[in-house]
């Protein structure tokens, strides 16, 4: 197609004009500064008590029975208005500030540009300044800062609350609201800050029993190898693209693709050297991470080297369970778990919901840059990738959540795939044991335990037997691979789709 | 700015505004609510648009601009705004009118990909306007433009045979 073609193709996109109903909406900035500036001369200090009234008017006004207070999840905290001032202010802005801190959630230090009076609305502000005492205010008190005062201290005093306040301050035009104080290292920089999508290379772990970032339904990737499980949050690893670690049997690396829904863990070495990842770009809608060791590209879904010095090797697949905090926690309550990092731990709750709402419902339509579209399944349809030899298979979660174990032979092979629907945890075994090819049924609704139909013996979700003939034996784990359905079929051509009725057959 | 003053521009540049960001996000709402906000930012800040600079049609389109990507990164939190990848998403192409598909086909690249495309063709605005309103220079702006067209000729070769006539 020359340029022509083209330029004639894109005149036939037509775009609709403004409308009627568009109007600038004039009247509010003319209100405010007439507050400051008007005809009459108005003090500094009344000016600013007239602007908080307004300030605390519009905090109340939303906090109204029109809406009720949603505590459930946080809400951002950002400003809601600023005006330049003019006359004796000139050169100043006026700011209001919605503050809404979850419990739990404190601000690093830090001052402001300029003196700051505050309402709070709703709950307990704690609240300290130049490391004096904290001070707490209850819903309806106030609380000022001077200008250039540390903020030392600022956090809901309710360990089971929110706290929601507003702020009114005047700082210099233009001005960023927050100065972050020289902080020690390991405190958080403002929420609202952009974090660098950097992978961690020297990760830091802690134990169950101390994790208060993690819910019972967060999806996480779960890692054991001798007497070590470790579990790697999926709402810290979509921040950071991959996590470089190492387990009693090698090195690993424990990789996400957000846009994909992938997590894989790769081990992290290829012909005799340790590789260190690291986000480099996008090619199908997937990660592409480069080596820091040899500068090759990797593409994450499908771990194969796509440029570079290493070009064309492969990495070889870890075994992973992709599952929740709680399953993971249940199974292995002596795991440890990747520590996030200042900054990264406060926007974990919003990822993780995200993660959670794709993976349950997957978006319509593919994101921008997927190479293919095979319209058998949603672009968007997370499913489990299966790959035994030469042949490949996806089983959609939604069919896994009705049949719960598939019963299959891939590339030969004979598998078993357990899905237990409500954590919506995912494994595979060779389906051998003695000799023999076995075949499961669920031994229950959530498919905790399996039956098998040939000795009657009893196993868990993880392929090890509780019961029966042949208790004690451990299946063989085959690594799945789960993610959105247009990123399994892009790069497995012609791969075949598990449904509910191919089982029934 | 008078309000006579601020009366002329808006209905001067409103439509253009709309237009654009109505091409860029691909929704009405979101296309009201950038154009009221680039209004309501010019109203508040007319200081900051200097004549010297470029035209004004090239400020206010850069401001809809900034607004646009601030609505595509709320919705596209995971993805990384690159302008890099070279491969388009596919189309549909037996769905709706060429029109239809060659908007879905503009929408599908990369959004800074696809914010040059729409203000050179059908905003007309020129390189070194461009440049101003994408904060880029002029050298960056082409190469977008040459991978977007690249693109775009990708994704919508299988209607060459398909174009209205030109008579």
């Amino acid at each position: 197609m020359d340029d022509r073609d083209l330029n004639r193709l894109l005149r036939e996109w037509r775009a609709p004009d403004a409308p009627p109903d568009l109007r600038p909406r004039r009247a509010h900035p003319s209100r405010l500064r007439w507050l400051i500036t008007g005809g009459i001369r108005v003090p500094v200090p009344v000016a600013i008590a007239a602007l908080l009234l307004v300030a605390v008017w519009i905090g109340a006004t939303r906090t109204g029975p029109t809406s009720t207070p949603d505590t459930s999840g946080p809400r951002r905290s950002g400003e809601l208005a600023r005006y330049a001032l003019t006359g004796p202010l000139k050169g100043f802005d006026a700011v209001l500030v919605g503050l809404n801190f979850q419990p739990g959630v404190s601000a690093p230090e830090h001052r402001h540009p300029g003196p700051i009076l505050g309402y709070v609305v709703d709950g307990q502000m704690r609240t300290a300044i130049n490391h004096q005492s904290d001070e707490v205010v209850p819903a309806g008190g106030t609380f000022f800062e001077p200008h250039g005062a540390l903020h030392t201290s600022f956090s809901s005093a309710n360990p089971d609350a929110p706290v929601r306040a507003v702020a009114f301050l005047v700082v210099p035009s233009g001005s960023p609201l927050t100065e972050r104080a020289p902080t020690p290292q390991g405190t958080s920089p403002p929420l609202g800050t952009p974090m660098p999508y950097t992978a961690i290379h020297q990760p830091e772990f802690v134990a169950a029993s101390e994790v208060a970032f993690l819910q019972d339904d967060d999806i996480l990737l779960g890692v054991t190898s001798g007497n070590v499980a470790k579990a790697y949050p999926a709402a810290d690893l979509a921040q950071h693209g991959a996590v470089f670690d190492k387990v009693p049997d090698g090195p690993i690396s424990v990789t996400w693709c957000g846009v994909c829904n992938t997590g894989l863990v790769f081990r992290a070495d290829v012909k005799g050297r340790t590789l260190h990842f690291q986000y480099d770009r996008m090619v199908g809608a997937n990660e592409v991470q480069k080596d820091l060791e040899t500068g090759s590209s990797w593409q994450q879904a499908t771990g194969e080297a796509i440029d570079g010095p290493l070009k064309g090797s492969r990495l070889t697949l870890y075994p992973v369970v992709r599952t929740t905090w709680g399953e993971w926690r249940k199974r292995y309550p002596q795991t440890m778990v990747l520590k996030p990092l200042p900054g990264y731990a406060e926007r974990m709750p919003n990822v993780s919901k995200r993660i959670k709402a794709v993976t349950r419902v997957g978006p319509e339509g593919a994101p921008n840059g997927a190479l293919a579209l095979d319209k058998r399944l949603p672009a968007r349809e997370t499913v489990a990738g299966l790959e035994v030899g030469r042949e490949t298979v996806a089983y959609p979660f939604s069919a896994l959540r009705i049949a719960r174990i598939v019963n299959d032979r891939v590339g030969g092979l004979p598998i078993v795939i357990v899905h237990q629907p409500s954590s919506d945890t995912t494994t595979a075994f060779d389906a051998r044991a003695n000799g023999k090819v076995l075949t499961f049924q669920a031994a229950n609704d959530d498919a905790r335990t399996v039956i098998d139909r040939e000795t009657r013996s009893t196993w868990s979700a993880y392929g090890l037997c509780l019961d029966g003939p042949l208790k004690g034996t451990q299946l063989k784990q085959v690594i799945l691979v789960p993610q959105f359905w247009f990123a399994w079929s892009q790069f497995h051509k012609g791969t075949r789709v598990f449904t509910t009725h191919s089982q029934e057959r | 700015m008078t309000d006579a003053e601020f009366q002329a521009v808006f209905d001067q540049h409103k439509d253009a505004v709309y237009r654009f960001a109505w091409r860029m996000s691909g929704s009405a709402a979101a296309a009201q609510d950038i154009a009221q906000d680039v209004f309501v930012g010019l109203l508040r800040y007319p200081d900051r648009f200097d004549p010297n600079r470029g035209a004004l049609r090239a400020f206010l389109l850069g401001i809809a601009r900034n607004l646009a990507l601030k609505h595509w990164r709320a919705e596209h939190r995971f993805e990384p705004l690159d302008d890099e990848a070279v491969v388009a998403q596919p189309i549909d192409l037996d769905r709706g009118d060429i029109g239809d598909m060659v908007g879905r086909a503009v929408r599908a690249l990369r959004p800074l990909q696809r914010e040059v495309v729409i203000l050179i063709e059908y905003e007309g605005l020129t390189l070194a306007e461009v440049a101003q309103a994408v904060d880029a220079d002029v050298g960056t702006v082409k190469s977008r433009l040459h991978r977007a067209r690249e693109n775009l000729r990708r994704t919508l070769a299988p209607l060459r045979s398909r174009q209205p006539s030109t008579t």
